[in-house]
Parts: structure tokens; sequence; C-alpha cells
């Protein structure tokens, strides 16, 4: 019996997954507005979805809440039970009992939490607990004739002449099976196995939504009527299979009545979306993905070292050749990239369940408002800054949002304020989060810097606000008065720094003491393949990835000037710190530098910086490799490439690079 | 159970460093290759060569006779030998490979006690005036690290 749950039970646990995610975030919404029936339904779908497919492979328990769930939203629906947030607690608790439920490693453990819940959720309805429902969707019985496509007619007369035969197979479901979607799917996947469907009627995603009774199938096939009709009828819970030979004319006379295009014509406009929609999306497992991705890597290096051999052959033929093939691997590239991209959603649509939980545990009343959701990331990057922005929704929530009574008093609105929103910026992504609560002081960092010994007291008075908030961004220092639960957990706002620049990124902070905190994370695309400037310094090379320089120029030694001891450059009438390269890496020169120098300006830490080289040789793209662990943490490097020659260049890291050379 | 007339033999590769034999199980082996070129990796302790491309994958290069305090040379016959260190593919450099040979596992002796000093050192083998030690490689980079980090942070804690 259990071979059906073996069967299935990956796309369930993948399905069910998807509910839940879905649910988490239309309770939030149903909860600031339960009068919208549009919301209403589509939940009520979704539960019923749940309780659909669990119960088809027979996890009960979990097709009993989902049941008693639904008969808790009847009543709501009705208004025998006003939507409060007791209500929606529990609901949000019935959702987390069922996602433990879906990620036990055993999907039918034991079902104590299932139990407590029914019983809540029974006290509140009133009912009595379930067994399987009563309720009957009778839908309209209505004779199933399918419409079909004259490229769908051509395709079954294609392989009749080819020696198949095409049935039309019209399907019964029991009029007390509770499950009939999801058994029509079983019928349908069933059937696929003899042969190929070329239509169902009514819709698969219909089917899927309403579960008729009688579905009706076209389908070619190499089997005999008899073999066929009996594996449907050996399926429980199927009342009768009528299965006939398909007659072409009276469907092609359908056809043309029913078309209200000429007759004569091939429709152009492309197969049934209905139909088609199954095929159209493939779950590909996402370390396949990865190595598809280390492969077309490969791939790139491989087509940079051919671009270089091939200038030693003055060939025109070899040269187009090689070109062509070049720019397929290009294209190839940027599709696998594109494909690696996720909107932001995947992540943010988890944060408001999120933040309405902390708020609740804080006290609070929280609203998060999120802005830009379908703004694309790499995947990579995204599950990157999963941790940093919760913990910065956790510090907005604990320790940004005032308590109701204490915003009162300094004549904000009961209701806190928090946003995340996502945009792009040319080859970066950048994502602002800002909460207007208390702000951060900059005097009591500068304090609590200072106490610590983290920041000398002469160079604190230097300091102007923005670069004293910046602060928080050093080790050992929390400023929160109060520790919750939540927050304070040890990890501080420079675990979130180096997080962000892990990724490539970089964290700024601002804020309006009594208004309002901001966070600005600038994060890169993709981070797998990218441009880079390749750079000499002495006899090493180093790749410098573009979105950490802003320009790059060739000076004379003459234009460097010299304040207190510093080396420095005047671009543009603004005085720019020149750092060599050599001495930030501290590397022993062989020979001595040139006279001249090439300077690129970076960006780091909201400030412009020059990074003296002795040669720019190249723009590249470049895969970025990790450096294995067992040489210990790197200082200014964020892994290593391997160039045309295969020599391996290794990858300079701008924040890292500078934090000691301050 | 193995057959009285026949020993349970090993298999191991003899490579050489300063003139001394040393050995390891096969099987702790990936491969070995020839020197190639390696990109050097500013500021990093004495002992990192810095890394190679071995077929597409940046692999760690250490040097033997620097972990173990003996002078480094390079000569024609110098080798790299690919390992797996803590789930790591990684390479260390040697003077030569000598051969790959079966030892009797019987033959093979615990080291004396006054030499215990040295963990990486599992096991010595004489065969008429030669003499093969067996060396761990993975202890003998482990216990480098930990030395080097134990320094600096001395060093450290001096300057503080």
């Amino acid at each position: 019996m259990n071979t059906i749950q073996e069967k299935y039970k990956e796309s369930y646990i993948n399905d069910m997954r998807e509910y839940l995610m879905d649910l988490n975030q239309l309770f939030v919404d149903f909860e600031h507005e339960s009068n919208n029936i549009e919301l209403y339904n589509t939940i009520y779908r979704t539960v019923h979805s749940i309780k659909g497919n669990s119960a088809i492979l027979q996890y009960n328990e979990i097709a009993d809440l989902a049941h008693a769930i639904e008969n808790l939203l009847d009543k709501l629906h009705k208004n025998d039970i006003v939507v409060d947030k007791s209500i929606m607690d529990i609901l949000f608790e019935c959702l987390d009992i069922i996602g433990a439920r879906i990620n036990a490693s055993e999907v039918s453990s034991n079902d104590i939490d299932i139990k407590k819940i029914l019983t809540r959720l029974d006290n509140i309805t009133g009912d009595l607990p379930i067994k399987f429902p009563k309720k009957d969707q009778s839908s309209p019985d209505h004779d199933p004739g399918i419409k079909l496509t004259s490229k769908e007619l051509q395709h079954i007369s294609d392989l009749t002449l080819a020696g198949k035969k095409a049935f039309e197979i019209v399907i019964s479901i029991d009029k007390t099976c509770v499950l009939r979607p999801v058994k029509a799917a079983i019928v349908i996947k069933n059937l696929e196995k003899f042969g190929e469907k070329i239509a169902v009627d009514p819709s698969e995603k219909e089917i899927k939504q309403t579960g008729p009774e009688k579905f009706c199938i076209i389908l070619v096939s190499d089997h005999d009527a008899d073999i066929i009709k009996d594996s449907i009828l050996y399926i429980n819970e199927i009342s009768d299979v009528e299965i006939q030979l398909f007659d072409d004319e009276k469907y092609q006379e359908k056809f043309n009545s029913d078309s209200s295009s000429d007759p004569g014509t091939i429709q152009m406009t492309g197969p049934d979306k209905s139909s088609i929609e199954t095929v159209q999306n493939i779950r590909v497992g996402i370390e396949q993905l990865d190595s598809l991705m280390n492969r077309i890597g490969e791939l790139v290096i491989r087509k940079i070292a051919l671009d270089y051999v091939i200038l030693k052959y003055d060939d025109m033929e070899l040269t187009n050749t090689v070109e062509q093939f070049s720019r397929v691997i290009e294209e190839l590239q940027e599709e696998i990239t594109q494909i690696r991209m996720v909107p932001v959603d995947h992540l943010f649509s988890t944060y408001p369940r999120m933040v309405r939980d902390m708020a609740k545990n804080a006290g609070k009343n929280v609203e998060l408002v999120i802005k830009g959701k379908d703004i694309e990331l790499d995947r990579t990057v995204l599950d990157g800054i999963n941790e940093p922005l919760v913990h910065l929704l956790r510090n907005a929530v604990d320790h940004g949002i005032e308590l109701p009574q204490h915003r009162q008093s300094t004549g904000k609105p009961d209701k806190g304020i928090i946003s995340i929103q996502a945009r792009r910026e040319k080859n970066q992504v950048i994502i602002t989060m800002s909460d207007d609560g208390a702000g951060i002081r900059p005097d009591i960092l500068k304090k609590a810097a200072i106490s610590r010994g983290l920041i000398s007291e002469d160079n604190a008075s230097k300091m102007n606000d923005d670069e004293l908030i910046s602060l928080i961004f050093l080790p050992g220092l929390s400023t929160a008065a109060v520790v919750t639960d939540i927050s304070g957990r040890g990890v501080g706002m420079e675990i979130v720094k180096r997080d962000i620049e892990r990724l490539g990124g970089s964290v700024l902070i601002k804020s309006v003491p009594g208004k309002v905190t901001e966070f600005k994370l600038k994060l890169p695309l993709t981070l797998a393949i990218i441009k880079a400037l390749v750079i000499r310094v002495d006899s090493h090379l180093f790749a410098l990835p573009f979105n950490n320089a802003i320009e790059a120029f060739y000076i004379t030694n003459d234009r460097i000037r010299m304040i207190d001891g510093h080396e420095t450059y005047i671009l543009r009438d603004k005085v720019i710190p020149l750092f060599r390269l050599s001495r930030l890496l501290e590397i022993k020169r062989i020979n001595d530098p040139d006279d001249d120098l090439f300077v690129i300006i970076v960006e780091h830490n909201n400030r412009l910086v020059g990074l003296g080289v002795d040669e720019l040789l190249a723009q590249q793209d470049i895969v970025i490799k990790n450096i294995g662990a067992s040489i210990g943490r790197l200082r200014g490097f964020a892994g290593a490439t391997i160039i045309e020659n295969g020599n391996v260049v290794l990858i300079l890291d701008v924040n890292s690079l500078f934090q000691e050379g301050y | 159970m193995t057959d009285q007339n026949e020993p349970e033999m090993i298999n191991v590769v003899v490579f050489s460093l300063d003139n001394i034999e040393y050995c390891c199980d096969v099987s702790n082996i990936l491969e070995f290759i020839n020197l190639m070129k390696i990109t050097p990796i500013p500021q990093l302790p004495y002992y990192v060569e810095g890394v190679i491309n071995l077929r597409g994958r940046i692999i760690n290069v250490f040097d033997l006779r620097k972990c173990l305090d003996i002078k480094p040379v390079i000569t024609d016959t110098t080798k790299i030998i690919i390992i797996d260190f803590k789930k790591e593919r990684i390479g260390i450099i040697v003077d030569s490979i000598l051969e790959i040979t079966l030892v009797p596992v019987n033959e093979i002796d615990d080291i004396p006690e006054d030499l215990k000093a040295r963990d990486y050192i599992t096991g010595i083998y004489k065969n008429g005036d030669r003499i093969l030690i067996f060396i761990d490689l993975g202890t003998v980079l482990s216990s480098t690290v930990f030395n080097n980090s134990k320094q600096n942070k001395e060093k450290n804690s001096i300057h503080v």
C-alpha cells in the first residue's frame, strides 16, 4: 500500500512546503483584511489541497488537521466566529505543526501535537471530532467532450498512421471519493505509462481545482483497450471506465464547428496552454544546477585559454570558428546565470510571519512592508543574505521599534513600520531595510566603544555622527539595553557585516535618533562568474572584481602628494588616500618599482581609496573558485581563479584588504 | 585469515627528504605530480607554498621540508604528493618519489620510546641497511598549523 507513499513522498513534501509558505503569507494578509473574499478563497483552496494530498498518501493526521482548519475557516467565513489575534495564533500554530511534521524525517511520526491542536480547534468550532467529510462539491455532471486543436488532430493522425491506436477514455470516479483531484491525477499519471496523452477534458488545471466526477482523456498507445481499462479499474474508487477508439471525423466536425477561426487554417497561436503547463516546468535539484554551473565555469576558462592560443596562428578560418564557439559559450554562461536567479520574494515571503511572531513576543505592534519582490538574485547570494536579514529584522523588532505606549508618548502611531526594499542598480542589487523606531544614538555608541577600548577618545572626537553609528559593526559592541530571547544571542552586527562582505557585498548604516534606522546592503548579482581587472604587482598577478573598482588610470610619480607622511592623489579636487598594494599585502619586491604607477579607485566603507599597482593587464571574465580552509583565514583575498595559461591568480577582496590597513 | 606462509603486506610509497627515506600507505595518497607553477599567497606562514591548478581545481600546497624544519631545496626530482586532509585535497612537496613497494605488516616496528615526541612518525621498517620511516602526512600538517598558530598567539599577546 505504501508504495504510493514512497513514490510520491518527495513531491508531496515539496508541494506541502510551498503550500505552507503560501499560507504563512496569506494568513498574515488575512489578519488585516479578513473580509477579502478572494483572499479567503485562496486560503481555503490551499488548505483543501493540503488535505487532499495528505489523504491520498494516507498522512491522515495532517489531512484531519487540514480538515479542522477548513471547518474553522467555514465558521470565520459565515461570521460565526470573529477573526482575532487568538484565532490567527492558532491558525499559525497549525501551520507550524504541519511544517514540523513535514520536516521530520518520517512524515508520520508521533501525533501528540496534532491531537492537542485538533482538540483546541474543535473547541473553537464546536465540532465533533471528524471522520472524513461528507462535504460534496457535486459538480454538474457534464458530459466531457474534448475540443482539440488542429495541431492535436494532426498529431493523432500522424501517430495512428504510424500504427498506434488512439483512444477516447471517459473515467468516472466514485461519488464518495473525497479527493477526486488527486485521484484523477493518479489516473492520468497511470495512463501516461501506456502512451502519449494528447488532451484532457476538463483541463488538468481545472481537474486539480474542482475534481469532477467524470473526465475524458485522449490517449495514443501501443496497448489494447482492455489492458488500459483494467489498469485504471485497478485503482480503487474508480466507478467506471469507458474506452473507445478515437473517432477522427466526429472530432473534426466538432473542431470545425467550435472553432471560430477559418476551419482550414492551422492555428498558429500555439498549443493549448493548460495541457502543456505541466511540461513547461521541471524541478531540478540545486546540486545539479551548481554542478552545471561549475562545468560551464570550466568551459569559460578553456575558452579564455583558446582565445589566447589562437593568437599564435594567423588563420582567419580558425579565428572565425573559435569566435563562433566563444559566442555560444558566452550565451550558455548568460543563460545558466539567468537560471540560477531567484526572485527575492522566495526569501522575503517568509518574513511577514516571522516579524509577526517576533512582534508578538516583544509585545509590539509592527507591520512589515515589502517592496521589490520580483528583483532577482543569484541563489547563492540569496541563501547568504537570509541570516543577516533575519538578524537585522530581529534587531529592528527588539531594539528598534518601541513599545506601543512609548510610541504614543512620543507622538508616533502605535504601529511601527519595518520596510524591506530590493532594487537593481547596474550590476548590483540594493536591499534597504529601515524601521521607524528609536534609532541609534551616536553618543551612546561612542561611549561604549571608548569604554571597551575599541577606539581612543581622541579618535572618537574626530568622528562625525555617521562614522560613530558605523561603530556598531565593530566586534564586541552591543548597545542593546535589554537582551531579549531572540536577539542578543551573541551574534552581533559584525557577523552581519562579515556575512555580507563574504558575498562580495557591503553594508552601510544610517540613523536618525528617535526616528529611523536604515541599513543598506549592496550585493553582487551573481557570484560564480564575474568581470575582473587583472593587475600586476612585482611578479604577482591578481584579479580585482569589477564591482569593487570605480575607475583606473595611470599617473606619474610626481603627481603623488605627501600629506602627513601618507601618499595621496588629488582626483577632481578631492584628496584620495593612496595605498600601494605591495605594501598592503606585504609583498617582498624582487624588482624595483617603476617611477609610474597605475591607480585603481575603489570604494571602501563609503569612502574612495586609491590602490597603487604596477600594471593593468586585462579585463576579463573570471570564474571564482574557493581556496581550501587548510591554510587558514585569508586577509585580502576572496578566492582564486585560473587564467588563460593555466596559472592560478588570486582574487582580491577590497573589504578585508583594508581591514588592518587603516 | 591470512595464510601462515604469506605474511600480510601493505603497499607503501617511498619518498625522500634530505636523503632520509620516508614512506606512507599508498591508500592515503591520491596521486603524485611533477612540480608545477605554484602561485604564492602573500602574508601566509613560510610552510605554505601557495596554490596550484590541478585540472581545474585550486589546491593548497605545503612544503614538507619546511613543515619539518629542514632547509628547503628544489631539485629536478621534486614532486607534489596529493592527499586528502580534513576533507580537502592538498599537495605536499617532497624531494623525490623513490618507489612503491610492499612491506610485511608484522615487520613494521614501533618507534623507540625516546623518539615519541614526534607523533607523526608512526613506525619503522628495517630491511638490512635500509630504514623506512612511516610518516603520517596529515598529522605533520596539523601539528605544524597548530604550532604556528600557537606561536602567533604568543607573539600577539606580547604585543598587547
